[in-house]
């Protein structure tokens, strides 16, 4: 994360902002001590997560089939062994 | 604190045919001060790209309504530039010592740039756990002792 001055914020505005606007995110500071945060991303919501009610859908879904972990697993070994094949070329 | 799940423990809470034992020590681990979850891009491109195969489930439509939700899984853009130049860096000091995979390099710089404190990862078959560790990181599931030996051996190799 890129830090960023008052100062610096008061020159550079609209490049910061174009900054901001394309994912980036500034910690702000003023007198060396950091004040916030420039992002785009909205603050978290003040709502605390239910986990209890996901893994409660989730025990629901049995009947429904998975093997995502596996699909998963089987994926990154295809990423492993192409990785592998590269460096035995080198 | 920022905790930050790779795809292998993502795809963990949609899969109802996971090892019960990990599911578990997910949900213990999860509800324990009610943890939300950031998900980079990345991960949630990867995850999706599973659970789109069987669209008898529910489960991308319950991941997509996840992250749209903002509360138990939270999606952050990051400057992908910032994340490759990272995966760089990390390559450079570990590349020799951990032999990274190219993806995990990605994925654990992404995580980094996000600003994670902890890194939720079950993928034990690579060297994405110590890779994260080694790149400042706390690893959840814990480390066990071969792993937690090759992040100390990268670690003191990366610094000489």
């Amino acid at each position: 994360m890129k830090t960023l001055t008052m100062r610096e914020l008061n020159r550079k505005t609209a490049s910061v902002l174009d900054a901001v606007e394309r994912g980036e995110t500034f910690e702000l500071r003023r007198t060396g001590r950091t004040v916030g945060y420039l992002t785009r991303i909205a603050p978290a919501p003040e709502r605390k997560p239910d986990w209890k009610a996901h893994f409660e859908w989730l025990r629901k879904q049995k009947k429904k089939g998975g093997g995502f972990v596996k699909e998963l697993e089987e994926d990154r070994r295809r990423l492993r062994d192409r990785e592998n094949a590269l460096s035995n070329l080198a | 604190m920022r905790f930050c799940a790779d795809s292998s423990a993502l795809v963990r809470l949609y899969d109802p045919l996971a090892k019960p034992a990990e599911v578990d020590a997910i949900r213990e681990y999860l509800e324990e001060d009610q943890k939300a979850i950031t998900v980079s891009e990345l991960c949630r491109v990867e995850v999706l790209n599973v659970l789109l195969r069987k669209p008898e489930t529910e489960a991308a439509k319950q991941f997509d309504d996840d992250l749209a939700e903002g509360v138990r899984l939270r999606l952050e853009s990051v400057d992908w530039p910032d994340v490759f130049q990272q995966a760089e860096s990390l390559a450079r000091r570990f590349a020799r010592t951990l032999r990274p995979g190219g993806h995990d390099l990605v994925l654990v710089a992404a995580a980094v740039a996000m600003g994670a404190t902890w890194f939720l990862s079950f993928d034990r078959n690579s060297r994405q756990r110590p890779l994260a560790a080694a790149a400042g990181l706390r690893v959840w599931p814990p480390l066990d002792k071969d792993e937690k030996g090759l992040v100390k051996r990268a670690t003191r190799q990366a610094n000489a």
